[in-house]
């Protein structure tokens, strides 16, 4: 699943709630009111979207975990914030 | 016995003649070969049938337990004739040994739990136990439409009061789709209906009001699942010469209890202070207890424990105890905060659009569970969009109740029994 499809799941689940949905990637979760409800149905809707549960290990946990700080070390790389 | 109308031409009394004869030819066969009379499982696809064998098992105090042959699976067949069962199939007419002969124990009626969880556990009532209308005022003559499963303990309180009330009778649709039920209520022109809120609902999916409103019904009662405010005054709106009644009971504890207000769950009054001993032999006493409730009750089944816990979870709200539901399942735990699933459905189902829901915990990460719902719109309604009802939702409800995940359904999912099945 690529960024560009989470963040229309994120887009859809903040409309859903009646919350602006126009966000962009820069955007503070605090501001845009994505709560931990939110966060919970984003994976559920990844979960059910790729057939997979994101959460069943503790090896998925730190895959996710180290997928994300790889990512995030990436970007750092390539001049993204 | 009361008159029995029936959806065929076959004469109902002289069906119940017939099997009378075959059970007291049975009983005679076994004193015959010097076996002790051994408890008779009676099965059969037609309900007309069923309805003469427990006129029969009365007649004859063989113990006996009825079973349609839509229940009679290999686990329920093979669990019978262990516990020691002759099985007589009307339909196939065969009758099958047991594998043991267990003692008789006399006048023991046994009926099956639900089996959700398992082969059914067999309760033993006697006809004292199961004829729970004796201290109630009088009935006024009524025609019944039967819409519950062959030997379930509402089933049996129908025949119950067909048996031991005069004036009572009974109208037996072949058939138990709803649909059926209700041509059939049509057709003999039934003046009152028990059946669960799911067939009810399932009515209105497919027959207009004004179809409906053709029936001369003077009571309604509704048992079986938990009942809805929404229900009751729907039904009220739409039959208001009627007596809306609903009914709290288990195949355990029996028929505990009966409320006429009109209004969902019971009155506190009602519940027994703890360590209350005072109570009479005549009137089940209830009580909660952590949430549960539990009953004494004279109705119960044979064998069992003073005290039965309902496994039902409840609550005191105001001057109203409101059964909740299934311990096991009627709480959601979003997140460490518990959810009572139907909060949420009674507020979904306030809104104009839908007419049956039922709200579950959704396996979710990060918060272990989500609140989801199934829903079925109104015939010829406007359906509602997931956002408009989630909006409908968060007008009443903290955001944690809103359903996160919402099905939309053509038509509503029931079991066996028409009761809405627990996800």
């Amino acid at each position: 699943m690529d960024r560009a499809t989470v963040l229309d799941l994120m887009r859809q689940i903040l409309q859903k709630q009646g919350k602006p949905a126009d966000i962009t990637e820069e955007a503070l979760l605090q501001e845009i009111g994505f709560r931990s409800l939110d966060f919970s149905e984003l994976a559920l809707r990844i979960e059910t979207a790729s057939g997979r549960q994101l959460d069943r290990t503790v090896r998925d946990v730190l895959d996710f975990m180290e997928r994300a700080y790889l990512g995030k070390d990436r970007r750092n790389e390539s001049g993204q914030s | 016995m009361a008159k029995i109308v029936e959806t065929n031409q076959v004469k109902a009394d002289q069906q119940t003649r017939l099997i009378a004869d075959l059970v007291r030819a049975f009983q005679k066969k076994q004193v015959a070969l010097g076996a002790r009379l051994a408890p008779l499982a009676i099965a059969s696809r037609d309900m007309v049938e069923l309805v003469g064998a427990v006129a029969s098992l009365a007649q004859t105090e063989l113990d006996g337990l009825i079973v349609p042959s839509e229940r009679l699976t290999i686990e329920v067949r093979d669990n019978l004739l262990a516990k020691g069962y002759h099985l007589l199939h009307l339909t196939e007419g065969t009758v099958t040994p047991p594998e043991q002969v267990v003692p008789p124990r006399r006048g023991r009626i046994c009926l099956q739990t639900s089996g959700t969880t398992g082969v059914p556990k067999i309760i033993e009532h006697t006809w004292q136990t199961l004829f729970t209308m004796s201290k109630l005022r009088e009935f006024k003559p009524q025609n019944w439409l039967v819409t519950y499963q062959a030997g379930t303990y509402a089933w049996y309180q129908m025949l119950t009061l067909a048996l031991f009330v005069p004036g009572q009778s009974l109208t037996l649709p072949r058939e138990r789709d709803p649909v059926r039920a209700i041509e059939a209520a049509l057709q003999h022109e039934v003046t009152a209906i028990s059946g669960t809120p799911t067939f009810w609902r399932m009515a209105f999916l497919q027959f207009s009001a004004t179809t409906l409103q053709a029936l001369p019904l003077r009571q309604i009662t509704l048992g079986g699942e938990r009942v809805d405010q929404v229900i009751l005054d729907r039904l009220q709106s739409l039959y208001p010469a009627a007596t809306v009644t609903h009914i709290y009971a288990s195949t355990e504890a029996g028929a505990c209890i009966i409320v006429r207000d009109g209004r969902e769950g019971f009155p506190i009054a009602w519940l027994a202070a703890n360590g209350q001993a005072s109570a009479s032999d005549e009137r089940p006493v209830l009580q909660v207890r952590d949430g549960t409730l539990w009953i004494r009750s004279p109705h119960a089944a044979v064998d069992q424990a003073e005290w039965i816990n309902s496994g039902d979870a409840a609550e005191i709200r105001g001057d109203r105890v409101f059964i909740l539901g299934r311990e096991d399942k009627s709480i959601i735990n979003v997140g460490g905060i518990k959810v009572a699933a139907c909060d949420v459905e009674r507020r979904i189902l306030e809104h104009p659009s839908v007419l049956w829901c039922r709200v579950y915990g959704r396996k979710a990460p990060l918060l272990g569970q989500l609140v989801a719902s199934d829903v079925v719109f109104r015939p010829a309604a406007v359906t509602a969009t997931e956002a408009e009802l989630a909006h409908f939702c968060n007008q009443h409800l903290p955001e944690y109740m809103v359903p996160r995940v919402w099905n939309f359904l053509d038509t509503i999912p029931t079991t066996d029994n028409l009761k809405t099945p627990v996800t």
